[in-house]
């Protein structure tokens, strides 16, 4: 446990040092949310907009700035770098640690990080628009967002993980990764939420591990869920997890048995 | 002529690396093609729930997000995979070798790399945008699609100066690796027309950061709305931006201290 509480604080104090991304990251999200907040209320409909009121949109997009933050686990970026110079065979391969267990210590280092420095950023734009925002909070209500947070930051770190794992046999992944963001654009909520897409796409999306990544815990905010729908939703989760935990295995054992390592 | 020889060299080059990985070019190709797709099925699930966007009516937002993808597409091809380098080759020290050629470094940083990946949508947009307006009753004469074109060519250098004034932070602030990322977000906030803004946020992205070039102009000429004397601005706004956006990476330039050994 010690030496995984190593990789967090340095990738803490990696991700301190160098704000300047990060930064660039959160005014490039508050852009997006100020654009689509001056869309909503200059959008002419008739009462609720796909399910939900203008308030609720608004928030929609402010809270998934944060939300942002916290859940965008994506180790496929750094995966991809160690393979493709070489890097793994030393910092994994010849060393008695899980690349698994280190890689998820790495990106709550750069997350818990992450969150802090967003955190006053998303409150000064909610202190902005706070006439516009549609606001509830109950502890309860609290720990089932927390809950579908952490579940979806783990289900999205398997499938970065394993997409960055595919780098043992194409050496550029940047295409798949183009996917990746065309499909979590669309399925996961980010772009509309997906109650605007028509009915049977909605329940094949259900299925799919892109809306545990970032629609589930919005959706629980707002309160579009019966109870029977979020623990539906949890075990789906659930099982996504589970499901990338083992692809991760399988790829993992391949990966290294076809991975020819060059560097120095 | 040595600069206008030197940019074609440039072009060659970057023509040729991708014409060697073909089938790599084959993907990219049909993956900005499913991202338009996306976009157009975005738009219409859209307006599946509301009527109009700040006044315009859907097939106006298809213009707008036509005329959006052509420009994203142009500076795709032509401005960002040179500038997304800059901050790579400061960081590795390897902006020495630009500073050292008998050449002016500002053309030198904006023509290492081309997109050609995104040339066949450029110009499949293209060609959708004349029959686009065929279908809605516009045919424009000669002299508005040039000033279409002005307009154009304009909003490009205006981001253009914009991005590369940007890619001077990397001087001061060493690790910005994902600048590219706000040029994206600020380039899909042109997909929208410029009245969804009001008050000082209408005039702020209308004269200061000036999101309406992207789209909203060329849209607004074609739909015959704004007359010839926006172009005039258009020329006056693209001087401003490319002269600032010397001044500010002069200024940066002074704080680069060479990385390599």
């Amino acid at each position: 446990m010690k030496k995984y509480l190593a990789f967090f604080k340095n990738e803490f104090a990696n991700t301190a040092i160098y704000r300047g991304p990060l930064f660039i990251w959160i005014i490039s999200g508050a852009f997006y949310a100020i654009v689509m907040t001056a869309v909503w209320k200059t959008s002419q409909a008739g009462g609720m907009i796909g399910g939900y009121t203008r308030s609720e949109l608004i928030t929609y997009y402010l809270a998934a700035l944060l939300l942002d933050r916290f859940i965008n686990w994506l180790p496929h970026y750094s995966t991809n770098e160690e393979i493709r110079t070489g890097q793994i065979a030393v910092s994994s391969l010849i060393k008695p640690i899980s690349f698994y267990w280190r890689k998820i210590f790495q990106e709550i280092g750069w997350h818990t990080f992450s969150v802090a420095f967003g955190l006053p950023f998303v409150l000064i734009l909610a202190l902005f628009f706070r006439a516009d925002l549609a606001l509830n909070f109950s502890p309860a209500l609290f720990f089932w967002i927390a809950a579908a947070a952490i579940l979806g930051s783990l289900v999205v770190f398997g499938l970065s993980l394993c997409l960055g794992l595919l780098s043992f046999w194409f050496t550029d992944i940047w295409a798949i990764d183009s996917l990746f963001w065309a499909l979590r654009m669309f399925l996961a909520g980010q772009a509309l939420p997906i109650s605007f897409i028509p009915g049977f796409f909605q329940g094949v999306i259900k299925l799919l591990p892109f809306r545990y990544i970032f629609s589930f815990p919005l959706e629980i905010y707002f309160h579009k869920l019966s109870s029977l729908e979020m623990i539906l939703g949890f075990l789906t989760a659930v099982f996504w997890l589970v499901f990338f935990a083992l692809l991760y295995k399988f790829l993992w054992n391949r990966g290294r048995k076809a991975y020819a390592s060059f560097g120095n | 002529m040595r600069y206008l020889s030197l940019y074609f060299h440039f072009f060659r080059v970057s023509l040729m690396a991708a014409l060697e990985y073909r089938f790599n070019l084959l993907v990219w190709t049909f993956l900005n093609l499913f991202w338009t797709l996306l976009s157009f099925v975005g738009i219409e699930l859209l307006f599946g729930q509301v009527s109009s966007i700040a006044g315009w009516p859907k097939q106006e937002i298809f213009l707008l997000l036509i005329i959006w993808t052509i420009f994203h597409d142009f500076l795709s091809i032509f401005i960002r995979p040179s500038l997304r380098q800059i901050s790579h080759l400061i960081r590795h020290g390897k902006f020495d070798f630009l500073l050292l050629k008998p050449v002016s470094l500002r053309f030198l940083s904006s023509v290492q790399d081309f997109g050609i990946d995104s040339v066949s949508r450029f110009c499949l947009t293209s060609v959708i945008l004349v029959f686009f307006l065929r279908q809605m009753g516009i045919e424009p004469s000669l002299l508005l699609w040039l000033d279409f074109t002005l307009l154009f060519l304009s909003g490009a250098i205006i981001f253009y100066s914009f991005f590369f004034a940007l890619a001077g932070l990397n001087f001061w602030f060493i690790n910005l690796f994902n600048l590219d990322d706000l040029h994206s977000r600020l380039i899909d906030a042109g997909r929208f027309p410029i009245d969804i803004f009001r008050g000082r946020a209408k005039t702020f992205f209308t004269y200061l950061l000036p999101i309406a070039f992207i789209a909203f102009f060329p849209a607004q000429i074609l739909l015959g709305r704004i007359g010839s004397e926006w172009v005039v601005y258009g020329a006056v706004m693209a001087s401003v931006f490319f002269i600032a956006s010397q001044l500010f990476w002069s200024l940066a330039l002074r704080s680069y201290s060479s990385a390599s050994s």
